[in-house]
């Protein structure tokens, strides 16, 4: 078992903040604005609001039992049976989750990038590289993700800034004009697009100041849900919601655009490579999350004999969908039934956690 | 396997059960000095630089005596003047007010006679040797069974000079010597502090090579100091110490690392600087370089005069130097990948002109890049032991000409040689070589990633190298320190140089019993400066 206590609310926040504006910002508003069309900004901002919700259920579980993730204290909560099948259910979307971003990322990059190269080339490599750094432990990836992350947040807001020329106001109109049922399906759409926050029930733990995460992830949502918007209106008031639905990769076209004076053109593989910074971190804390889930659900003693086969069966699953539409009809049941996962299971046991006197024991030696 | 561990357990047994006799071996000092004499003879057959000299200490009933040295390790004067005629001629003119017994005779010779600062009264034979052969005198004495070891080290050493791996523009010229007790003067002379530790041991089972230990009490963390004496008694049982690069190996915390966790250097003043920072010094007798523990990799890219010249520059010069490492690790690489896959990205007029130049080389980028590269690590390792004249002219030779045939023999483009001529350079900025090294050789497998996988091969090798890095520890301390995991405050010292009146904060390394005062962190007198300008 790793050793708990040992990364900090910061790490948390560039974690969950590459989480939630990572992978899947890339195929986000294509989604929404076939639904909703330019009112995806409005689904985004009141997703982001109940998120939050979901975020106070979260802490309030978590706190309830320090040193614990939610695999080890669900079956104190709900008795072994419920508690090990919703432990389960959860380890297992972060597995689907953590596939299936690798192969966006891997399509993203075949289409713009690697069109010759064999798909399972990239996913290999790259899985490879995710292998070494969940063997070294989720302190590693917390730091390498503090390393980066400033930065790609940095070149993500000059890329909007680089593109506001290019946007123009009149293509987000009209607004107020979908339906109501349309709406709630982009609502509950963003509502898993943000539900990705749920890794938080899996680091808390490691968490050396686990008081300061409620803000920490408070603010870590806002500052996505903002980014998130961002992007969206980019994409719409660019391109209009006619373009962006036929569009494979929005985000990427939109970066794309971004010119540095006269000279300076083509600045996408810059992007690309802070895609790739942001797919190995997202994988990578997802992979974690889902092996150390694993090995906790079958209350193995050390997850790192677990790492290699679990990280096999990502990657062949990560292989399994046949091309980007199959990819896409996969993670649109996220789009559609994640807020199942994400929101009722820990508001299920949040309420049943109230009946539960919960556990005080200190966190630095559980 | 079980056969080896066997021989194994066997050999350590072996060396315990040889340790404990020498151990029980200890000899007592015998009362009769002729006995002592042979004894320490037997041992030493066949050792022509040992000096024994027998004498008699007074006249009127006369002690026998003996003085054993090593010729070549003593400061000969020091034995004649202040050993021998003190002993003998002045200790016959004096009248000391005594008692003839014999413990008052020993006790008079050890406290009146002897003028000679350092002594040490020793009380086995095995002290006495080891003493002698450190450079000191053994003095013993007919019916005393104990002996005096005189502080009489003395040998030809190199002076002090400026060392030639670590030149700076600005700053002292002064470097470090082969000789331990003068580095610590060096170190003392600048840091007037009771604060400083000096702790001394012996490592090493044949050599016996003096180790120091140096660190500001009540700045570094204990811990630390801890840990390092830790490491070390742990090596207790090597045969020899040579150099610190030898202790450097054995307490490493990842020794097959490319990356260097230790840094070494041959400046006192830097050594000051990084004993005020809080670190630990390990100094080694016989070599000019002391180890700094721990260290982070940022420190290789800082120099001593970064601090001592102006703020605006050096926060540049260090932002060069940051470029230097990123062109040197990843120009060839990113070349040779665009190149070869993406050649969309290059603009038009500039890809017609590679495309022509390279029109008629015969060979892949990839192999036109490794033949340039591999020429250029063979020319700098050849350069590096001929005598300067002769480097420079090997450098010239190499890089010019033979770079120019190559291109008009059209086996590597143009292009490729200036490529190339910027990785080198983009490495010399590195100041310190230990560290320049790994950053050279990773610079190949990123070249056959590249020609693999194109640019998403180059960022793979990054990530590769930061997840490798990030795993990296230096005493316990991350070796990323600063930058992974952030330390927001410490930032000041390595994306920018800040004012040195705002470098008082501690750094990690710093545990110290007191805090700075506030006023530290003003630059003090910029205030009364502005005001006395008012007033005239």
């Amino acid at each position: 078992m790793i050793k708990r206590g040992t990364i900090s609310p910061r790490q948390v926040f560039f974690i969950l903040i590459m989480l939630l504006t990572g992978i899947y910002i890339l195929i986000l508003p294509r989604h929404l604005v076939t639904i909703v069309g330019t009112d995806g900004w409005l689904v985004l901002l009141v997703g982001g609001f109940v998120s939050s919700l979901m975020l106070f259920f979260i802490n309030k579980i978590s706190r309830k039992f320090p040193g614990k993730t939610v695999v080890e204290f669900a079956p104190v909560v709900m008795g072994l049976f419920l508690g090990k099948l919703l432990g389960g259910i959860l380890v297992v979307y972060y597995t689907f989750l953590a596939a299936v971003s690798l192969r966006i990322f891997a399509e993203m990059l075949k289409s713009v990038l690697l069109s010759d190269t064999p798909r399972w080339v990239v996913v290999v490599a790259l899985v490879a590289l995710i292998t070494w750094i969940v063997q070294n432990g989720l302190e590693d990836i917390a730091r390498f993700t503090e390393l980066l992350a400033p930065i790609i947040l940095l070149l993500l807001i000059a890329a909007f800034l680089g593109d506001v020329r290019y946007m123009e106001a009149i293509r987000l109109r009209p607004m107020f004009q979908s339906a109501a049922l349309p709406l709630l399906e982009g609502f509950l759409s963003s509502l898993s697009y943000f539900g990705i926050i749920i890794v938080l029930l899996m680091l808390y733990p490691y968490v050396n100041a686990p008081k300061k995460l409620t803000i920490t992830s408070l603010l870590a949502l806002a500052f996505a849900v903002l980014i998130t918007i961002g992007f969206f209106i980019g994409a719409v008031a660019t391109f209009g919601i006619y373009e962006t639905g036929r569009m494979a990769w929005p985000v990427i076209e939109l970066v794309k655009m971004v010119r540095v004076g006269e000279f300076l053109e083509r600045v996408e593989s810059l992007f690309l490579s802070v895609w790739l910074s942001i797919a190995f971190i997202n994988v990578s804390v997802l992979a974690f999350c889902s092996v150390s889930g694993w090995t906790q659900l079958i209350n193995a003693e050390n997850y790192r004999k677990l790492t290699y086969p679990i990280m096999l069966s990502l990657l062949l699953l990560s292989l399994w969908p046949r091309d980007l539409l199959d990819v896409l009809g996969l993670y649109s049941l996220n789009f559609t039934y994640g807020f199942l996962i994400t929101l009722i299971i820990p508001f299920f046991i949040f309420v049943v956690s109230q009946f539960h006197k919960g556990e005080k024991n200190d966190v630095s030696n559980p | 396997m079980v056969k080896k561990t066997n021989k194994l357990t066997k050999r350590t047994q072996l060396s315990k059960k040889n340790k404990e006799e020498i151990k029980a071996d200890v000899q007592p000092i015998s009362t009769d000095l002729q006995v002592n004499l042979d004894n320490i003879k037997e041992v030493f057959t066949k050792c022509s630089d040992i000096v024994f000299r027998e004498f008699l200490i007074g006249y009127q009933a006369p002690v026998k005596a003996a003085l054993i040295y090593v010729d070549g390790l003593t400061d000969k004067v020091a034995i004649h003047d202040y050993i021998l005629k003190s002993l003998t001629l002045e200790a016959r003119a004096s009248k000391p007010n005594i008692e003839l017994n014999l413990d008052d005779i020993y006790k008079w010779i050890e406290e009146s006679t002897i003028t000679v600062a350092e002594k040490k009264q020793v009380e086995n034979l095995d002290d006495v040797m080891s003493g002698f052969l450190s450079g000191d005198t053994a003095l013993l004495m007919d019916g005393w069974s104990k002996a005096l070891v005189i502080g009489t080290k003395g040998w030809a050493s190199r002076g002090i000079s400026e060392p030639d791996s670590e030149v700076v523009i600005r700053g002292p010229r002064e470097g470090f010597t082969e000789t331990v007790r003068i580095n610590t003067s060096m170190i003392r002379r600048r840091l007037h502090s009771n604060k400083l530790k000096i702790e001394g041991r012996k490592i090493g089972t044949y050599t016996q090579t003096d180790v120091v230990v140096l660190y500001m009490d009540g700045i570094v963390n204990p811990k630390i100091v801890k840990e390092v004496h830790k490491r070390l008694d742990g090596i207790n049982e090597v045969d020899s110490i040579l150099e610190t690069g030898c202790i450097e190996q054995y307490i490493e915390d990842h020794p097959y690392s490319p990356f260097p966790q230790i840094q070494y250097t041959e400046r006192p003043d830097k050594v000051v600087a990084y004993l005020l920072e809080g670190r630990v010094i390990i100094m080694v007798d016989g070599s000019p370089d002391c180890l700094i523990a721990p260290t982070v990799f940022i420190q290789f890219l800082q120099s001593p005069e970064d601090y001592y010249s102006r703020i605006l520059m050096s926060t540049v010069l260090r932002w060069i130097r940051f470029i230097g490492v990123f062109t040197a690790v990843t120009l060839p690489a990113l070349y040779i990948a665009i190149t070869t896959f993406h050649q969309e990205m290059i603009p038009t007029n500039l890809a017609l002109s590679i495309s022509g130049a390279r029109e008629g080389v015969p060979f892949p980028a990839l192999i036109e890049a490794l033949i340039m590269e591999i020429s250029l690590e063979l020319l700098r390792e050849a350069s590096v032991r001929l005598p300067g004249a002769i480097g420079s002219t090997l450098g010239i030779v190499g890089a010019l000409i033979v770079g120019q045939a190559a291109v008009e023999a059209k086996l590597v483009a143009p292009q490729m040689v200036i490529i190339v001529a910027l990785t080198a350079i983009g490495s010399f900025t590195v100041p310190s070589f230990a560290a320049s090294i790994p950053l050279r050789l990773i610079r190949f497998p990123l070249m056959i990633l590249g020609a693999i996988f194109g640019l998403y091969g180059v960022m793979l090798g990054w990530i590769g190298i930061l997840v490798h890095m990030i795993s990296l520890k230096s005493f316990g301390f991350p070796y990323l320190a600063p930058l992974a995991p952030l330390r927001i405050s410490e930032l000041k010292d390595v994306l920018i140089r800040a004012p040195r009146w705002q470098m008082m904060t501690a750094p990690q390394f710093r545990k110290p019993t007191e805090k700075p005062p506030k006023s530290f962190l003003r630059k003090p007198y910029v205030k009364n400066l502005k005001g006395a300008g008012k007033n005239d």
